[in-house]
């Protein structure tokens, strides 16, 4: 008996032993994958939300945002009674029952989707169902409170919250903010413990995004934009306003435009920001850049006369004529070539300068290379490279046969309209951090006039919205208007030569031209109704998006102007 | 008040006077008041006698005293590991208490925090309501369609310089050129 209880003793004696020593060998030994067993055991991983940054107007009002929204998943596998959960939803989501069903169906499956992006209040009837194998998932998702204001300019984002067009998708990386998790220790119900200098209700947000756009300003030329659409029968219209001494961007608006919120509705090819991405022949617009390659060249002064030929100039065997046929002038000084936008005289002009000093002046005006403007997608334009016959480099001094990006064109204007220096257009004012603001300062390229010579081609601009110049419906009272009319014809997409009666009338002008704070574009393309030239299309909206742009500033009106009679300071 | 008594002196063995007895802090030097002889009953020796029954009670006093302080040491020798035990003990209670408070402060800030987050999201709720009140269009359409405000016309329009109307410039803007 003694000896089976020795026996019996001895024999857990070692089995504890063992258990002991094994328990030591694994305490002390190190070993990654006990430890990672171990550690899923009491710890638990965080999720960080970091939620996309605003944008935000120069003002400071809310142009895009972002708000937390519910996801709803179901795990069909624990689903019991798949058939009542689907009845149940079905009427809560207003999604039909065949659908939820049909979602749920396959018990294999661990995860599907339900509904995404549902709102707090629909999250809370759900869950007040008290259906088993459905959860949420928090889910971000970007609102924009304003519509299609700037749409097409702002971009959109997708599902997950990763930009996709506009300055959503230029400016993701400043936007948004990795998701951050962190591991923390957890009790038996998975609740994690808090511990010190762990808060879990800080949240990352990505960088706010101030513009330099100005909501109101926008909200008037978009309303402008569409009603020129609308009245004209346009098939598309763009505006531009930009601040004369820097190229900052005030105001951006196109038709058709996209609400962001909904950008799946709007078509493929006007969700994109067509006032960069897309380029069109300028027309009468370009002859302003023609005088000032003279004027760079000290080759004419203002007042220098030009023989017109009556409206009929042959270069070899082509004839270059006015626009319209009852334009017969024999001759012109170079400020009413401007200001009646004579295409002879132009041409006479750019023959005198030659091809390698033109060229080069559209180059040096920001024709033909990317502004470098911060907003995605810009086209460079087409300036052809040398040699130009006389026809071309004739064609190409009033704006045909070559292409141009809306924003170019308007801030060559600006370059002129600030003393001689082009600028580096910008959209972006600030990116706002918790803890630091960066701000963007205008950039200036480079000067491609003298402030004498500036001056001289805003006198000369003026005159075109002066007595008898093309840009009368310009003009805005109380205020000296300075600016070109523009009424180009369409190129053949599908071949060459251009499309019949089809237009693009345009205006691109500054205000006050004695010291300008604004440049406003306006074009509209292929108006089929009512008129198609740039002086009666292009150039009233011009008047009053100027008129509103000086009121809004506070400036003070500086002429007494008569009814019928010119101008008296 | 107090004399010399020789005789009592003698007796008692003291070299000391009746002054000296009074002042005489070690109790254990002076001598028990009824070992003193008759000859002392007197008006001074009644008067010493009082003072001796007094000394008496202090004597005796100071004799519980000392037990009740050895009592106390040989009892609080004998808890000394009763104590310790007891003071480790609570020790421990007290951090175990601690973590406890510790852990129960995380789970309120945790449900806190829970709370804020549904603040943050109510008032980016707010925000975006504010901002589809007060966009443009919006305001435009309340001012026209509610308010019936038309647009102003440029005759409508007052300029100000310097906190004044500019005549000049609002009469300017009332006059088309065209």
């Amino acid at each position: 008996m003694r000896s089976r209880i020795i026996l019996l003793f001895s024999g857990l004696a070692i089995f504890w032993s063992v258990a002991i020593l094994r328990a030591g060998f694994l305490q002390l030994t190190p070993n990654d994958k006990l430890q990672s067993l171990a550690s899923r055991q009491y710890k638990t991983t965080v999720a960080l939300q970091a939620r996309r940054g605003a944008i935000l107007d120069r003002y400071g009002k809310d142009l895009a945002l972002s708000e937390t929204t519910f996801s709803l998943f179901a795990d069909p596998s624990v689903i019991q009674k798949k058939r009542v959960l689907a009845r149940k939803l079905s009427k809560e989501l207003n999604i039909s029952f065949d659908t939820i069903l049909d979602r749920v169906s396959d018990s294999e499956k661990r995860f599907v989707w339900i509904q995404r992006q549902m709102s707090l209040e629909q999250r809370n009837r759900i869950q007040d169902l008290g259906l088993k194998g459905l959860g949420f998932i928090e889910e971000a998702k970007r609102v924009y409170p304003n519509e299609s204001l700037l749409g097409n300019v702002i971009g959109f984002v997708g599902r997950e919250g990763q930009g996709l067009e506009g300055l959503e998708l230029s400016q993701n990386d400043q936007l948004t903010k990795n998701r951050r998790t962190l591991s923390v220790r957890r009790d038996a119900r998975g609740r994690p413990l808090v511990v010190a200098d762990q808060l879990f209700t800080e949240i990352d947000e990505g960088a706010d995004l101030q513009l330099t756009i100005d909501m109101d300003l926008q909200h008037l030329l978009e309303n402008e934009i569409r009603g020129a659409v609308h009245d004209f029968v346009a098939d598309q219209a763009f505006g531009i306003v930009l601040e004369a001494k820097t190229s900052a961007i005030l105001a951006v608006a196109m038709s058709p435009g996209m609400d962001p919120n909904h950008p799946h509705k709007t078509a493929a090819e006007h969700r994109r920001n067509r006032i960069v991405t897309d380029v069109f022949e300028p027309g009468s617009t370009m002859k302003t850049f023609a005088i000032a390659a003279a004027l760079r060249e000290n080759q004419v002064t203002p007042n220098k006369k030009y023989n017109t030929e009556n409206g009929k100039f042959q270069i070899g065997r082509r004839i270059i004529r006015e626009a319209e046929v009852k334009h017969q002038w024999p001759e012109l000084t170079v400020s009413e070539i401007l200001a009646l936008s004579s295409n002879i005289g132009t041409s006479k002009i750019a023959l005198e300068v030659g091809a390698e000093k033109l060229r080069r002046t559209f180059l040096d005006f920001g024709f033909g290379a990317k502004s470098g403007v911060d907003m995605p997608g810009e086209a460079r334009g087409v300036v052809h490279n040398l040699p130009w016959n006389p026809h071309l480099l004739a064609n190409i001094s009033f704006g045909q046969g070559i292409s141009v990006n809306f924003l170019q064109l308007a801030n060559a204007y600006a370059a002129i309209a600030n003393g001689g220096v082009l600028h580096q257009p910008f959209v972006v004012l600030a990116h706002k951090e918790t803890d630091r603001v960066e701000i963007a300062r205008p950039k200036p390229i480079r000067r491609v006039l003298t402030t004498e010579q500036a001056s001289q081609m805003r006198m000369m601009l003026v005159g075109v919205t002066g007595a008898g110049g093309t840009g009368g419906n310009a003009r805005v009272p109380g205020f000296l208007v300075g600016g070109k009319t523009g009424t180009a014809q369409k190129p053949n997409p599908l071949g060459k030569g251009y499309l019949p009666n089809a237009y693009i009338s345009s205006f691109v002008g500054f205000i006050p031209a004695e010291n300008p704070e604004y440049v406003i574009l306006i074009a509209v393309d292929h108006p089929k109704e009512r008129s198609y030239y740039g002086s009666s299309v292009a150039a009233p909206i011009f008047s009053r998006v100027a008129s509103y742009a000086v009121r809004r500033q506070g400036l003070s009106p500086m002429l007494i102007s008569m009814q019928g009679e010119g101008s008296v300071k | 008040m107090w004399a010399d008594c020789a005789s009592c002196v003698s007796q008692s063995g003291h070299q000391r006077s009746a002054r000296d007895l009074a002042t005489a802090t070690d109790l254990r030097d002076l001598p028990d008041p009824h070992d003193l002889p008759d000859s002392c009953v007197s008006e001074e020796r009644g008067e010493a006698l009082g003072f001796f029954q007094h000394v008496s009670v202090r004597q005796s006093l100071f004799k519980a005293s000392t037990s009740i302080s050895q009592s106390l040491y040989l009892i609080g020798k004998s808890l000394r590991p009763t104590l310790s035990i007891l003071v480790v003990l609570s020790g421990f209670l007290g951090l175990a208490i601690l973590r406890t408070e510790e852990r129960r402060i995380g789970y309120e800030i945790l449900d806190l925090g829970k709370e804020q987050n549904l603040f943050i999201e109510e008032r980016k709720r707010k925000v975006i309501q504010i901002a589809k009140l007060t966009r443009p269009q919006h305001v435009e359409n309340v001012a026209q369609a509610r308010s019936l405000l038309r647009k102003v016309t440029e005759a409508q329009v007052i300029h100000l310089q310097d906190g004044r109307v500019d005549k000049k410039a609002s009469q300017a803007s009332h006059r088309r050129l065209d």
